[in-house]
């Protein structure tokens, strides 16, 4: 009996354990560069990943923890704070105490669209953190199932669409949200009918298209490549300044239509406002010294994603690019 | 398919792959009993670890651990009412009547056994068949996602407990806490009261903690405190009673193990459905051709057998759309995505022909491998496990409550989880004492969203069709899945008037 308790407590602590460590296990930091340069971080940095284990935005942020910690020589750990679309992290970091420099936060479009939102309008802009730099541009395409008869490149779309409802689908409805937003550019451009159907999440969105639930499939470069290069998609257009070097052959939108827009994602990182601008400074350099590891730049490939280092004032313009764009398609 | 199955077995030779194995069948069994921890915390746990590994010694470690896991979590669903995951939420009617009787080690041995005997046929159905089956898997959509899901509601509610009002009751109280948080068609947020946290609505895994193992915390704590028991077991004197496995069983359970897989692997293959629908299906479905209903909730281990082959079958047709399609249905799947993205195996037809294949083929043998280890291990060690209701419930609650909140805190990081499980907790002990059944309420917070959501994105696919009676008759899975539930609802009243007419 004893045993068994010795037994039962034993294993509730081994795993307390691993569940505490666990979460921040990215990789056994290599001492050897502490103390050495500048001595800012000592103890474990936190990199607050507002979505869930396993996401785009997360997959990345560990790659970052893997390249910074080699680099800093102390643990950098991911931490997923979920919640309302990013929104119970972001202003955690915001309102909360994390002026010391070791937690940093993720950063994409949805926080610089989120005071917009028409239901739930948030509290804070770019105004209330301070950007470090980019990790990612994703610029979005237009794609349509390899097996599609209506139509075949865009201008056979924009004619059938002028004449027969469209569906796709969208995370939201408003302008808060890309792929929506594009949707309503398309109709007051060429006044096609394309409906949203709201869903949770890309991949929701892919199964749809692909079920033919969905007509045509807004998603971004890293989301449909794959599908693209096995022949399971055709893409009609890439919304680019200009042909993007994983798809050169995809036109831009302007180029197949004469008509201009640009929408992408982009992700990167922010520290709240509290932070003293030379910590700001020191790690807007580690994170863009962390970008140039070779194994770094090897893993990031793997996922399809289009590197990217803007970094201070000209991320936060990034980021704020579309806000213009958005606004008068929205009216 | 079999020369990149042969080569895949070569990379079994690999004592990486075998050790990613091992670590993903014992991992998962224990962060399966843990309640709060499930299988998707674990595997969100494996991935930063994963990242130095190759792809197929990740893969395999968490597809591993998703099996295992929620196999783990119906071990403590038996021996403790701790449910690790909805899923295992079926199997503790009957486990834990069973535990009380002193039978544990029997239940845990069913509960392996047809964990393994469902997870081999998920297995199975995943190796021969995932691309055809990929391809049945879109014939389901929004409208196909709610009528499954009314299925399983309806199943839930009008099976347990004696009094059918109250289980519908207990469903429908169930879908008013699934309406809290924001709409997720329009972005309203309901019932939130202004706090940014309500807004993604209240988690099912803390509520299935409260009113499964709190609950039964409270009602073993006032057992203590009235001094008519101080163990789970209810003669602890006479200890455990029963074989690890009686003669006949095998003939007992083997049709039942085998439909149930079967209806496992098919439901597991329908995104969104999941592990606990086709838990509850195959139960009731066990219930109805029994020739002993009134043994179930009683301790029946056929019952048992039906839920757990189901919900591991399940995992195998959940990777289906997964690796087939890259259309992750439930959260677990939804991580092994990104797993699979990390690891450069974009899902589609890549994987299934080239030079993927042999991965892809290596992750799914690991998945066959490792139910048929857990299956080892499990019944080695039924004895030692069903030896924890025997420990005096003074040492066993704090320990239950303390794992209780730290599984549900490590869900968000979030402290609110925790309290939310503690009023669970309070409120499923209030229904143990009126008598309703908790199983309904998280099936009820499971499914509201799925149902609310597909519904009206039906709504808004068959606008452009004519509206939802001409969209409903297009779609032939759609009548098939309504001719079910009303021959499933009607069914008993059919029989009843058929055995009147005869006598």
């Amino acid at each position: 009996m004893k045993k068994m308790f010795a037994l039962v407590s034993a294993c509730a602590l081994a795993l307390s354990l691993t569940a505490c460590s666990g979460g921040g296990s990215a990789q056994a930091p290599n001492n050897n560069n502490a103390g050495k340069g500048d001595s800012f971080p000592n103890e474990t940095i936190t990199l607050v990943c507002p979505f869930s284990a396993g996401g785009g935005t997360d997959i990345g942020a560990r790659n970052m923890a893997t390249a910074l910690s080699a680099d800093l020589g102390v643990n950098v750990v991911v931490e997923n704070q979920t919640g309302s679309g990013g929104w119970v992290a972001w202003t955690d970091l915001i309102t909360g105490d994390y002026d010391d420099g070791y937690t940093i936060g993720l950063i994409n479009h949805n926080f610089v669209f989120g005071e917009l939102d028409p239901e739930n309008p948030r509290d804070y802009n770019l105004d209330d953190v301070q950007v470090l730099c980019n990790q990612v541009v994703d610029y979005d395409v237009l794609a349509i199932r390899a097996n599609e008869t209506r139509f075949t490149d865009i201008d056979s779309f924009i004619e059938y669409a002028k004449s027969n409802p469209i569906l796709i689908s969208a995370q939201a409805t408003g302008i808060t949200d890309g792929e929506s937003t594009k949707a309503e550019w398309f109709n007051k451009t060429f006044g096609t009918q394309i409906t949203v159907i709201p869903v949770d999440g890309a991949s929701d969105s892919r199964g749809m298209f692909l079920a033919g639930d969905t007509d045509i499939l807004f998603g971004s470069i890293s989301d449909v490549n794959t599908a693209y290069q096995n022949g399971e998609m055709k893409l009609l257009c890439q919304f680019a300044e200009e042909r993007s070097e994983f798809i050169p052959e995809v036109p831009t939108v302007e180029e197949a239509t004469g008509e201009k827009l640009v929408a992408f994602a982009a992700r990167g990182y922010f520290y709240p406002n509290g932070v003293p601008a030379d910590k700001v400074e020191f790690m807007t350099n580690a994170l863009l010294k962390s970008m140039e590891r070779s194994d770094y730049i090897e893993n990031m490939a793997a996922l399809g994603l289009e590197l990217d280092n803007t970094s201070g004032e000209a991320y936060a313009e990034l980021l704020n690019s579309q806000m213009e764009t958005r606004l008068s398609i929205w009216g | 398919m079999l020369e990149y199955l042969s080569a895949a077995i070569a990379s079994f030779a690999s004592i990486e792959v075998l050790l990613a194995l091992t670590v993903g069948v014992v991992g998962g069994m224990v962060i399966g009993i843990i309640p709060g921890l499930g299988p998707s915390v674990g595997i969100a746990l494996l991935l930063p670890i994963s990242f130095s590994m190759s792809p197929t010694a990740a893969l395999v470690m968490m597809t591993a651990m998703y099996t295992t896991g929620v196999y783990g979590g119906s071990i403590t669903a038996v021996l403790c009412h701790t449910p690790g995951t909805a899923a295992s939420a079926a199997t503790t009617m009957d486990g834990y009547e069973l535990t009380k009787k002193g039978r544990g080690m029997e239940a845990i041995s069913v509960v392996t056994v047809a964990s393994v005997v469902g997870g081999i046929i998920g297995a199975v159905c995943l190796i021969l068949f995932a691309p055809a089956l990929g391809k049945i898997s879109l014939m389901f959509s929004c409208l196909e996602y709610f009528l499954v899901a009314c299925f399983g509601l309806l199943v839930v509610s009008g099976l347990t407990g004696d009094n059918q009002a109250k289980g519908f009751f207990s469903a429908l109280l169930g879908l008013l806490i699934g309406c809290v948080g924001m709409d997720s068609i329009n972005g309203v947020s309901r019932f939130t009261f202004g706090q940014l946290w309500l807004e993604d609505g209240l988690d099912s895994t803390p509520i299935l903690i409260g009113l499964f193992s709190i609950s039964q915390v409270l009602v073993l704590v006032d057992k203590l405190l009235r001094g008519s028991s101080s163990t789970i077991v209810d003669d602890p004197a006479a200890g455990l009673k029963g074989k690890r496995w009686e003669k006949g069983n095998g003939k007992k359970l083997a049709p039942t193990m085998m439909r149930s897989s079967v209806i496992g692997a098919f439901v597991g293959f329908i995104p969104a459905a999941g592990c606990s629908i086709a838990a509850w299906i195959s139960y009731s479905i066990a219930k109805q051709t029994s020739k002993n209903p009134e043994e179930f909730g009683k301790g029946s281990i056929v019952g048992i057998a039906a839920s757990e082959a189901s919900n591991n079958a399940a995992c195998g047709g959940a990777l289906i759309p997964l690796f087939t399609l890259g259309i992750p249905g439930s959260p677990v799947t939804a991580i092994l995505y990104g797993a699979l993205l990390m690891h450069g195996l974009q899902p589609g037809s890549g994987l299934f022909t080239g030079g993927k294949a042999v991965t892809t083929y290596a992750i799914f043998l690991g998945f066959l491998f490792a139910n048929v280890l857990m299956g080892i291990i499990g019944l080695t060690m039924a004895k030692q496990m069903a030896r924890i209701c025997l420990v005096p419930n003074s040492v066993l609650v704090p320990i239950i409550v303390a794992l209780a909140c730290i599984g549900t805190y490590a869900l968000s990081n979030n402290m609110m989880e925790v309290v939310i499980m503690l009023a669970f907790g309070l409120i499923g002990y209030l229904m143990k004492i009126f008598e309703f059944e908790p199983a309904p309420l998280v099936l009820g917070v499971v499914l509201a969203d799925i149902l609310e959501s597909n519904f009206r994105r039906t709504l808004i696919m068959a606008a452009p069709k004519g509206g939802l009676i001409p969209y409903f008759f297009s779609r032939p899975v759609a009548i098939i899945i309504v001719l079910v539930i009303l021959g499933f609802a009607l069914a008993p009243f059919i029989v009843k008037a058929v055995q009147k007419k005869k006598a």
